[in-house]
């Protein structure tokens, strides 16, 4: 019939051929990619969630109790220890060993050494859990990184003892590489 | 003229921020009772006395408080969210649920309780005084009965927590 369009199933089916394919790899690339995002999502709630079962054991018995022992027996020893930090006549050795003489001293009279230790521990388990990517590292430095750094440079000189006496370096060095990353490379127990 | 309106131009936006970076006060430190300075404490519950250490963070703030069932710990994050703390009471645990946030220069921790059936909201606004040296605490208890109002001052004991703040020095904190 003149002017009836005709399809031309050939020229058809070869463009049919030809785009078939490409459909099908960009719906595996755009599966793939939403899988790994859903997938990586799932991975950072999971390591939020380990992250705030070590906020919630660390507000909870026995790490609060430990914990306000630990600020209470500070603040008692405190302007002792102030003495000696502000004390500008004192070399950089000698700074140490004194500061050092007073913590130690202030744990043995007060009986802090659980307290510290536990805290270590759960410090080390936290840091191990940062470094093996089961924690969440932006959530931990929010929440308890400042608390770590800042129980290690207060208690340092129990930590070296700890070290000396078991003879074993390794103590608490998770927390001193994931939490006071300046001081690793440096001998702080000097 | 022009060069005026563009230092004042400066100063506006300037001196917001500025008066923005001073408005969070550390309330780090320790802190006593002054009963001479406060209001009285109601009959009935004892003489305004104890200890209160403070140590605060860019994101919480953790209050150590010395009570007869000896020492209380109470930690509030500071980003409006709820914080729930475990008190011991004569009665037991009781759980609290706080909300602390900054209002200027003051942190207002609103927190409710349940005793005995009954819903007790407490709201305490704390604020530096006397370039630092004390704490006031203004407290309004609602409860069915009423609301009660309160106000302590507390007298600053504390000089430090982090000793990379005072001597940086010391091996610990990686000082060149």
């Amino acid at each position: 019939m003149p002017g009836q369009h005709r399809i031309d199933w050939e020229a058809a089916k070869t463009r049919t051929d030809a785009i078939v394919p490409w459909i099908t790899v960009f719906g595996l690339i755009a599966g793939g990619v939403y899988s790994l995002v859903e997938y990586r999502n799932h991975e950072r709630d999971r390591r939020i969630e380990a992250t705030m079962a070590y906020v919630t054991r660390y507000m909870a018995p026995p790490l609060s109790d430990y914990r306000a022992v630990l600020v209470k027996r500070w603040q008692a020893h405190e302007a002792d220890l102030l003495a000696v930090l502000k004390n500008s006549s004192l070399t950089p050795a000698e700074l140490n060993r004194q500061y050092s003489a007073g913590v130690l001293a202030m744990v043995t009279a007060d009986e802090l050494a659980l307290p510290i230790q536990e805290t270590v521990l759960f410090f080390e388990q936290l840091a191990n859990c940062v470094t093996l990517k089961l924690c969440e590292s932006d959530a931990v430095n929010s929440m308890l990184a400042g608390q770590a750094q800042e129980f290690l440079h207060q208690y340092y000189p129990y930590v070296c003892h700890l070290r000396q006496e078991w003879n074993d370096p390794a103590i608490a060095r998770q927390l001193e590489q994931v939490f006071n990353a300046q001081s690793m490379g440096k001998d702080i127990c000097r | 003229m022009r060069r005026a309106l563009g230092l004042a131009a400066i100063a506006a936006f300037v001196l917001p921020l500025a008066a923005r970076a001073q408005s969070k006060p550390d309330f780090t430190g320790t802190w006593t009772v002054d009963p001479a300075k406060s209001d009285p404490v109601p009959a009935g519950r004892g003489a305004a006395s104890g200890t209160l250490t403070i140590k605060q963070t860019g994101q919480e703030v953790l209050f150590v408080n010395e009570g007869r069932q000896g020492p209380q710990l109470l930690m509030y994050r500071l980003d409006g969210s709820e914080s729930t703390n475990q008190v011991v009471g004569r009665g037991g645990t009781t759980p609290l649920k706080s909300k602390a946030k900054w209002d200027g220069s003051s942190l207002v921790v609103e927190t409710t309780r349940e005793l005995n059936g009954i819903s007790i909201a407490t709201k305490e606004v704390r604020r530096l005084s006397n370039a630092g040296k004390e704490m006031e605490v203004e407290t309004t208890i609602q409860t069915p009965q009423g609301e009660q109002k309160r106000k302590t001052i507390f007298t600053k004991d504390i000089q430090f927590a982090d000793p990379c703040k005072v001597n940086p020095t010391l091996p610990i904190c990686g000082h060149h």
